[in-house]
């Protein structure tokens, strides 16, 4: 009930940013095609920086969510056209299955790396744009996995064994596809999503276990789509 | 433009929708069983032609309850106890075993052919207590390191792969040569 109650939080968070988009007043005037591609090219190569906040994943978890996520993103502008980008995070899962009584604990920053490239870079004058983009992810974590004991289904079940590890160390890399847009809201001040799909490169196992969440990629499944939500700053530099 | 925002709303919704679908593939098969193949002396598969019965034996310590003569219930440690599980009971018609290895570190299975005649092997095997996700609990693998047996009737016995896991693969080939077998 929590999940869906979040859902429906994070669909209308959606929808309500891009009303601003649609309809924005800000919306200069059009200019003839031939006049915005020379201003493209008389434009500067760097054009600010923003920084922006994600906080869809902590969201989430306040609403009853198993896993907490929040990162960083530092983005620049070159022409208006290539953004580079680095996102910093941090993602925990603190887990227990009612059920079965397994539990999985970590804990671990999080690093992606890489570029969008903005879809209107010809159209300036609008309040936002839709971009798409590559990232690489990286973490190094260790993680703790424990549950009841374990017996033996047959021969009496007279054998039983503990089933409790800790400090597993592992890492992970992966590579995300991404599709978003950015819209200002308020001078400085901007909103943006993104919709990930995101394809799992390597993730360590240990001969005892696998990790089950791993920090900025989310459960450990070949691959995955996910959602952001950022709230951005444009830097005055 | 605003076309363009609608779809990628529609887009978002859709990957909203996926993800809440989500669900753990968890294994269908959670237990790991030893895949004991049978073959002659040729390799080639066979059956065995009369009903043949495979008992698990393990030794342990057993706990068990002893009523004192007040009326009093004592448990009593039963020091390295046979424990033996019958795993297949008069089955033929087979070209293979699946047989469960046990949570100590040794398995021993006695395959009856008849009222007199009979093979042992045992097993001794590392235990690996496995986690893959939440949902779908723990499982048990095992890394064989050592086979005896006898050679009764069997004629020999190889490992075929060590790692026996919830994939259903051969373990062992067990060959015969003419004893109450069909290819």
């Amino acid at each position: 009930m929590k999940k869906k109650t979040s859902r429906f939080i994070i669909l209308t968070l959606l929808l309500t940013s891009n009303l601003f988009l649609l309809s924005s007043p800000a919306r200069a005037q059009k200019k003839d095609k031939e006049t915005l591609k020379k201003e493209y090219k008389e434009s500067p190569l760097y054009q600010g920086s923003w920084v922006g906040l994600e906080i869809l994943g902590a969201g989430n978890y306040l609403l009853g969510g198993d896993f907490f996520s929040t990162e960083i993103i530092f983005q620049s502008n070159l022409k208006n056209r290539f953004l580079p980008v680095l996102e910093v995070g941090y993602g925990k899962t603190d887990a227990t299955n009612n059920t079965n009584n397994l539990h999985y604990k970590t804990s671990a920053p999080y690093f992606r790396i890489g570029m969008d490239y903005n879809i209107f870079y010809l159209k300036p004058y609008l309040p936002g744009f839709l971009f798409g983009g590559l990232r690489f992810g990286m973490t190094s974590f260790s993680y703790d996995v424990d549950g009841p004991t374990m017996q033996d289904p047959n021969y009496g079940g007279v054998i039983t064994v503990p089933f409790s590890y800790t400090g597993l160390k592992s890492n992970a890399n992966w590579l995300e596809l991404v599709l978003g847009i950015k819209v200002k809201i308020y001078k400085r001040f901007n909103m943006g999503w993104t919709v990930r799909y995101k394809l799992r490169m390597n993730a360590k196992e240990h001969p005892n276990s696998q990790p089950w969440y791993i920090p900025g990629y989310g459960k450990n499944n070949s691959n995955s789509f996910n959602l952001m939500y950022n709230l951005i700053y444009d830097l005055p530099f | 433009m605003k076309k363009i925002f609608a779809i990628i709303l529609s887009f978002a919704a859709t990957v909203l929708l996926i993800s809440s679908c989500e669900e753990e593939n968890c294994p269908p098969n959670s237990l790991a069983y030893a895949v004991f193949a049978l073959s002659d002396q040729y390799g080639n598969s066979l059956q065995f032609t009369s009903p043949v019965s495979v008992i698990g034996q393990i030794q342990a310590d057993v706990t068990v309850n002893d009523t004192l003569e007040d009326g009093t219930i004592q448990e009593i440690i039963k020091a390295d106890s046979i424990i033996n599980d019958t795993i297949i009971n008069q089955e033929s018609a087979s070209e293979y075993f699946q047989l469960p290895l046990s949570y100590d570190n040794y398995t021993r299975f006695i395959i009856a052919y008849d009222e007199t005649n009979f093979d042992t092997i045992t097993i001794n095997h590392q235990n690996i207590p496995y986690f893959t996700n939440l949902d779908c609990g723990t499982m048990m693998f095992y890394n064989v390191t050592d086979v005896t047996y006898t050679r009764h009737v069997l004629d020999s016995l190889t490992t075929t792969n060590p790692n026996i896991d919830n994939n259903e693969k051969e373990n062992f080939k067990i060959y015969y040569t003419n004893f109450a077998v069909d290819e």
